[in-house]
């Protein structure tokens, strides 16, 4: 027996196969639900976990799904983080410190006794799902809380994959084209798949692993000066007033939306339904920006907040057999590289890459007896090594050898979890090894600490300059702006304001040279007034045309 | 390694469909999936290793550049510069583009975002022209590839090759045109 686990933002589920359906285990109360909220009371040796933790909130953890797998500084967060910038994230709850895997643990040990009681009997596997936006170290993160939990975790599976089946279980023999909007409590996923057969393939996803629910909440308690508590439930009421500070928010979900299709390379026309997921989607807000994105009536047949689980469930029949002639192809989020020379990203394996994958590459000593080289592995979209997420660095080893004739070939793997394996295989003696990455904790102490003090010295010093400088690129921005829009308008502009206009970017012009701040921050300031006329004429020209 | 581990029949064979320009598209999908659920570490005597090399046969094959190349085997050089004409098309687009781009994202103030928003309309023109040139050369290729394959198996290798290398530029361009025009569009 495996089973099914949706480990959420704010709640997780539990479930299993029965007699060919999904089914999810409910607590002595009768509750399918569990928080994904835990509370250490002062003294006491075990956590309290879900329900019950949740009449701590203010002590409490709540949404440690967001810290799955970061580093200190990399998620913004109100939890009580500890830990310097670039270390994993540890956490202070009560006189402990723990990591997310570890409060993660605790949740997932309360669904598996839910499940053992329901069953009568022990439960050891398990498929626990992940956003499918989820990087490298958070899927990690996941699997480590399941086995911390006491599971083999049999499978991570991504979560609008999950809702997929859910919805495709008993369309098995339809063929069509789906997108799954899945927005969570913390985490939003949007995929593209096509269900053929049986067969349920992801064309592309897309998502931010750091927007949900939880996002609502924070802007509506911030804009009306109340708890969070009190937010969600202003949330629950919904109105104009609550739309307003929520849809910029959600707005944020459009461009990955059209990101997926645009890789899946499916119109909009072309898809079949729009199925949604996820507890925020139970807003009319949400359901209204859908409809308005995807240019038709959301699907609304999935429960919101199980679908993910009784996908999980399906998945757990698919491995174990109970689940036959159905088949996941899913992808990889993140196009996966490496550092190369000059600070770019090489990619290997791009995003949207079916998994299990493979990619190779030959490395080459660079000079003569080079005993090893470093290489960096990252994930991202960004051409620029630096803007990418760094995934973690390895060492390849050379035997001595002339410059180039020392050769590694290097296997990249990502696994049906969507997790990198990486094989390095020397090429003279047909030596494979398995390579460890050392996970990247970005700098060293002292580095930081020195980082920190001499932000600090220089800070009065630079402000000045920064200033200036800041000026002089809003200069050269603006002049050769001022020189398009005149020549692009033409007559149309006045001889009087024409003359004036050119004055002032005169004066701009002859303050960079002096190097003179007050007198740049006045001539901009002049040129910015006179041109604003221009820059209404020029839209109104351009939709005149 | 990744691109060198199929050989003709390979990629070909692994799905059971005859080796030639334009393979039975249909029959290459249905195979694909029904392989690949077959193979995928889910299914019972699943094998990694072989769904990554149906996965990349199957890249291979639909792409009509890395199919002909395939085709025509290992040896035969690489295509010239396809169009001039289009390249020269292409080149000044994307430059405008990325100007357009760059500038939308770096403007600060009312008169340069509506000097870069001119400017970003002028390369929506210009991209959407270019793509419509891309069209066409495609269907210029497609009939050459259509002529070829009428004619399968008395090929030679290099007008495989030529082709392929036609059909390579015209992909590249058209990827860097689609994600201009999307960057463009949304931002």
């Amino acid at each position: 027996m495996i089973v099914g686990i949706d480990l959420g933002t704010t709640n997780s589920l539990i479930g299993a196969m029965d007699a060919g359906f999904p089914v999810l285990f409910a607590d002595e109360e009768g509750r399918r639900l569990t928080p994904s909220a835990l509370y250490w009371p002062k003294d006491a040796t075990e956590p309290v976990v879900g329900w019950e933790a949740l009449d701590h909130r203010d002590t409490g953890i709540l949404s440690i799904k967001r810290l799955m797998g970061s580093r200190v500084g990399e998620a913004e967060t109100a939890l009580p983080v500890v830990g310097k910038p670039g270390e994993p994230v540890r956490l202070q709850v009560g006189s402990r410190t723990l990591s997310p895997e570890e409060i993660s643990a605790f949740i997932l040990r309360r669904l598996k006794a839910q499940a053992e009681r329901a069953l009568g009997g022990p439960v050891t596997k398990a498929v626990i799902t992940v956003p499918a936006y989820f990087n490298d170290a958070q899927r990690s993160a996941t699997k480590r809380a399941g086995e911390l939990a006491g599971f083999e975790v049999e499978r991570l599976l991504a979560e609008p994959t999950a809702a997929a089946l859910a919805y495709g279980l008993d369309r098995l023999g339809e063929k069509s084209r789906v997108a799954v909007y899945d927005l969570g409590g913390g985490t939003f996923d949007i995929s593209v798949l096509e269900l053929s057969g049986g067969v349920f393939q992801v064309l592309a996803t897309n998502g931010d692993t750091r927007l949900g629910g939880d996002d609502f909440d924070r802007a509506i308690a911030e804009k009306f000066g109340i708890s969070l508590a009190e937010a969600e439930a202003r949330k629950r009421e919904g109105g104009e007033e609550i739309a307003n500070v929520c849809r910029p928010i959600l707005e944020k979900t459009r461009l990955h939306c059209l990101r997926s299709l645009h890789d899946a390379k499916v119109e909009i026309g072309q898809l079949d339904e729009v199925i949604l997921v996820g507890g925020s989607t139970r807003m009319p807000l949400v359901r209204e920006f859908v409809r308005e994105v995807f240019g038709k009536e959301p699907n609304v047949s999935q429960h919101p907040d199980e679908a993910v689980a009784l996908g999980a469930a399906i998945q757990a029949g698919i491995l174990s057999g109970s689940v036959q002639n159905v088949t996941l192809l899913d992808v990889t989020p993140l196009s996966l590289g490496i550092e190369t020379f000059g600070g770019l990203m090489n990619v290997l394996i791009p995003r949207n890459t079916t998994i299990p994958c493979r990619a190779g590459e030959m490395f080459a000593n660079a000079a003569a007896n080079q005993t090893s080289m470093r290489i960096t592995v990252l994930q991202g979209e960004r051409e620029m090594a630096r803007d990418n997420w760094k995934l973690g660095e390895f060492v390849v080893s050379f035997a001595p050898a002339p410059r180039g004739q020392a050769r590694v070939g290097v296997q990249f793997e990502i696994d049906a979890n969507g997790l990198l394996h990486v094989l390095a295989r020397d090429i003279a003696t047909g030596v494979d090894t398995k390579v460890a990455i050392e996970s990247a904790v970005e700098v060293s102490d002292e580095a930081v600490e020195k980082m920190l003090e001499d932000s600090l010295e220089h800070a009065f010093e630079d402000m000045d300059e920064r200033a200036f400088t800041e000026a002089t690129i809003k200069a050269d921005e603006m002049l050769p702006a001022v020189d398009k829009a005149l020549g692009a308008l033409g007559d149309k502009v006045a001889e009087g304001d024409r003359a004036a206009i050119l004055a002032a970017a005169g004066a701009v012009r002859a303050a960079k040279e002096e190097k003179s701040f007050p007198k740049l921050k006045a001539a901009l300031a002049d040129l910015d007034r006179l041109t604003e006329p221009l820059a209404a004429q020029l839209i109104e020209l351009a939709m005149g045309s | 390694m990744r691109r060198k581990f199929l050989s003709v029949t390979d990629a070909f064979s692994l799905f059971g469909i005859e080796a030639r320009p334009i393979p039975d598209e249909a029959g290459l999908k249905e195979r694909y999936l029904r392989e690949s659920a077959a193979a995928h570490p889910d299914a019972g005597g699943g094998d990694a290793g072989r769904f990554a090399e149906l996965q990349e046969a199957y890249r291979v094959l639909g792409d009509p550049a890395s199919r002909l190349r395939l085709l025509a085997g290992g040896d035969v050089p690489a295509g010239k510069l396809g169009s001039p004409e289009i390249f020269m098309l292409v080149g000044g687009t994307m430059q405008a583009a990325n100007a357009a781009l760059l500038a939308r994202s770096s403007a600060t103030t009312a008169l340069t975002r509506a000097v870069s928003a001119a400017e970003c309309r002028a390369a929506v023109a210009k991209v959407a022209q270019a793509l419509e040139a891309i069209k066409e050369a495609r269907a210029r290729l497609d009939a050459r590839l259509r002529e070829l394959n009428a004619r399968w198996p008395a090929v030679e290798p290099g007008e495989l090759a030529g082709l392929a290398g036609d059909y390579a530029f015209i992909g590249k361009w058209e990827a860097q045109l689609r994600e201009a025009e999307f960057k463009l569009a949304h931002g």
